[in-house]
């Protein structure tokens, strides 16, 4: 009893010295800010020394708010479905004849993510403009002459969800790639016996198997395109299109630096927290991603 | 480990994380605090950190070489982080600059709000008889009856424009903008291609709206302000440049793009109302339009029918401001003083100096400058007395004219359309940073 006792106690403290450094850092740089951004958010600026709801009726009542979500929405609304279809797709396309070619295209695909996020924009910006890009050709014969056909307000959600997707894709087909590496070769070679031909096997075989990382990915992705701030701001100083407040992110920004009001950029920040949290939240408990062979 | 056991571990964990993120919250509050308002005399020997922009860093740099006694530090900063930069020094309760440039004027109006709290007044540190010699060029940085900043530059407009081509299409200069409505539609029928103006920038303000007198940036007090696109002041302007803008000859894009470059190093741009460092900022540089030299003059801005006077914008103009947290603010306030005012400096600055004295001795400079076909400071100084004073520095940006009137003109629409959203955001930030807005 004392000696199981003894051995429970050695791989519970074990566990804690691996996950303590992560646990400390997250607590200091994530739990921590999120804790007092909470409590910011039912500060006011305007009546210093007063908690309550104030800051939330001024967000939710300015003009930028809603045309925000609605930005931000339309953005996730392109980018979101086109981001994980097209891993996926890319990721059993590569999958399926796994080869010299197929790790060179998965290099390609990773390369543009390698570069910075601010960088990219930059980037982006030159191949879009067609009095400086080399693909202006492409461009014109779009019907696309000079920089405002391309950068108009209206463009700008799918611009920026082309140039996440560019950038990011790459990273998850390396994640996917490994996941459909995880598949026993068995099982795909059973199925072939079955008459499984290659679509087949990879909508029947492989998806169902790779399912908790494409969730994994959906969660990581809604986060990330709620936060947008790279693309709006840098497109916004570059070509004067969108506006300072074009995203949540950008408006919190605004707040705080903008009118020195701490108390509704924490307000915004508490907004997008709750957001994300709800939409992983659903996406944990109405899906088996938590479950583990372990505990079932 | 019994489900049990894993259970009370992960309260305890729980615990454990409730109790550091209260510690943490409680650290961080602490160190959050306002900065202290009382503050201790002068203290002649303490280092001056002084925050410009590249620009204005050779001056900075002439002051220190002229008084090598004075113990100054020079740092470049971020425009765009000015404010940020300000609040979270304001947090943290010290790293304020002592002296600060800012090229935008509606800088000093936030920093010497409440909300910052960081100019200290000039009043009673810059002589009178130097303040006297700034003309009218400083009204702008006299907010709520105190001088918070020193002008550097005045950024008055006049319509830049290309000798030759005007005289080859054999073109009068505009002296009303009816006329010059009426140029604007003669070069779309004989000279397609050409243009007279760029609208798609903020710019569409500081040189037509601004020009006008359209009612934007209107204070009436500290904590009030005029805002009114239905003004007629305000329909004038978009009455005249719609058609303009609709047949091509006011470009729809920013005067920074490269597709006005592209005209401006074909000699397109035949004339452009613009403020006045558009000769050597704009004009003149290889890497912008590389106008040729004897080619670019300067006309006295157009007047609105209606109006006696020619009345001018203004794209900037560029300030000088004192920290209130500085150790030596009288210190401080003698290198602000000479930057704005050192003939030696500012005869050689790019910009037109706000200092009287100053741009007597910066004409000299361009009377001998071959780039121009005809001397602009006669021009120039005409303007910067006419800046029309229906605007001033507002503690909101003027960035809400780029979310709706020039999204409207690069996307095609008129800026009649824009006017009402413009009015509803323009508010909307007035109100956020505490004015109460009259029509």
């Amino acid at each position: 009893m004392t000696t199981s006792r003894r051995a429970a106690a050695r791989s519970s403290a074990t566990a804690w010295a691996f996950t303590a450094p992560y646990a400390l850092l997250l607590l200091a740089f994530g739990v921590a800010p999120a804790v007092y951004a909470i409590y910011e958010s039912f500060t006011s600026a305007k009546n210093p020394g007063s908690l309550g709801l104030d800051s939330y009726a001024m967000v939710l009542h300015d003009f930028r708010f809603w045309p925000a979500i609605g930005n931000v929405a339309l953005f996730m609304v392109i980018w979101i479905p086109v981001m994980v279809c097209g891993t996926i797709l890319l990721a059993l396309l590569l999958h399926e004849r796994v080869g010299r070619l197929s790790s060179t295209m998965r290099l390609i695909f990773f390369l543009p993510g390698a570069v910075t996020g601010s960088a990219a924009v930059l980037l982006w910006y030159f191949m879009l403009d067609p009095q400086v890009s080399p693909f202006a050709p492409a461009l014109h014969a779009m019907g696309l002459h000079n920089s405002i056909d391309v950068f108009t307000s209206s463009h700008l959600a799918p611009i920026f969800a082309l140039v996440a997707f560019i950038t990011g894709v790459g990273q998850w087909i390396v994640v996917m790639f490994g996941a459909l590496q995880g598949i026993p070769e068995e099982l795909i070679e059973s199925a072939k016996l079955d008459g499984a031909g290659p679509f087949g096997t990879a909508l029947l075989i492989k998806l169902p198997l790779i399912r908790k990382y494409v969730i994994y990915m959906m969660i990581l992705a809604f986060a990330a395109a709620l936060q947008i701030f790279v693309e709006p701001s840098l497109f916004y100083s570059i070509t004067q299109s969108g506006s300072a407040w074009w995203s949540l992110n950008q408006l919190g920004f605004a707040f705080a630096f903008g009118q020195g009001d701490f108390a509704q950029a924490a307000t915004v920040s508490v907004i997008l927290l709750v957001l994300s949290a709800a939409a992983a939240l659903f996406l944990v408990f109405r899906t088996d991603f938590f479950k583990t062979e372990v505990e079932s | 480990m019994s489900p049990n056991q894993l259970s009370r571990g992960r309260t305890k964990a729980a615990a454990a994380a409730v109790l550091l993120a209260a510690t943490l919250l409680a650290l961080s509050a602490c160190s959050g605090g306002a900065p202290a308002q009382t503050k201790a005399a002068d203290d002649p020997n303490a280092t001056l950190l002084v925050w410009t922009d590249a620009t204005r860093q050779t001056g900075f740099e002439a002051f220190q070489k002229a008084n090598p006694d004075v113990k100054m530090k020079i740092e470049t900063y971020d425009p765009a982080a000015l404010l940020t930069k300000i609040q979270l020094f304001n947090r943290s309760g010290s790293g304020w600059p002592d002296v600060v440039f800012s090229q935008s004027p509606d800088d000093a109006a936030a920093l010497s709000s409440s909300l910052y709290n960081f100019t200290a007044p000039l009043d009673s540190l810059v002589p009178q008889d130097v303040q006297k010699n700034f003309g009218t060029a400083n009204d702008t940085c006299k907010i709520s009856g105190k001088l918070v900043c020193l002008k550097n530059d005045l950024a008055q407009d006049v319509l830049w424009y290309n000798k030759p081509v005007m005289d080859k299409f054999g073109y009068k200069l505009p002296t009303t903008w009816d006329e010059y409505q009426a140029l604007g539609k003669k070069v779309a029928a004989e000279h397609p291609g050409y243009i007279i103006g760029a609208a798609g920038d903020v710019n569409i303000y500081y040189d037509y709206l601004w020009s006008s007198g359209c009612p934007l940036q209107t204070v009436v007090n500290e904590t009030e302000v005029k805002i009114n696109t239905k003004d007629p002041k305000c329909t004038r302007v978009a009455d005249m440049i719609d058609p303009l803008l609709a047949n091509g000859s006011v470009a729809k894009a920013s005067p920074f793009s490269p597709d006005v470059a592209a005209l401006g190093k074909a000699q397109k741009v035949l004339m452009i109302p613009a403020a006045s460092w558009f000769g050597d900022f704009v004009f003149k540089p290889a890497a912008s339009f590389g106008t040729p030299e004897g080619v670019i003059a300067a006309a006295p801005m157009p007047t609105w029918s209606g109006e006696s006077t020619n009345y001018s914008g203004a794209q900037g103009g560029g300030v000088y401001m004192v920290s209130q947290h500085s150790k030596n603010t009288a210190g401080a306030a003698k290198i602000a003083q000479w930057m704005a005012t050192s003939t030696d400096y500012q005869a050689t600055a790019p910009t037109y100096p706000a200092y009287g004295p100053a741009a007597t001795a910066w004409a000299a400079r361009l009377a001998t400058d071959k780039f121009y076909a005809q001397n602009p400071f006669p021009v120039l100084q005409d303007a910067a007395g006419k800046i029309n004073p229906a605007e001033n520095p507002t503690r909101y940006g003027i960035s809400a004219v780029t979310a709706t009137v020039v999204a409207a003109i690069t996307s095609g629409k008129s800026v009649a359309s824009s006017l009402a959203d413009l009015q509803t955001q323009l508010a909307g930030l007035a109100q956020s940073t505490g004015y109460a807005v009259t029509q």
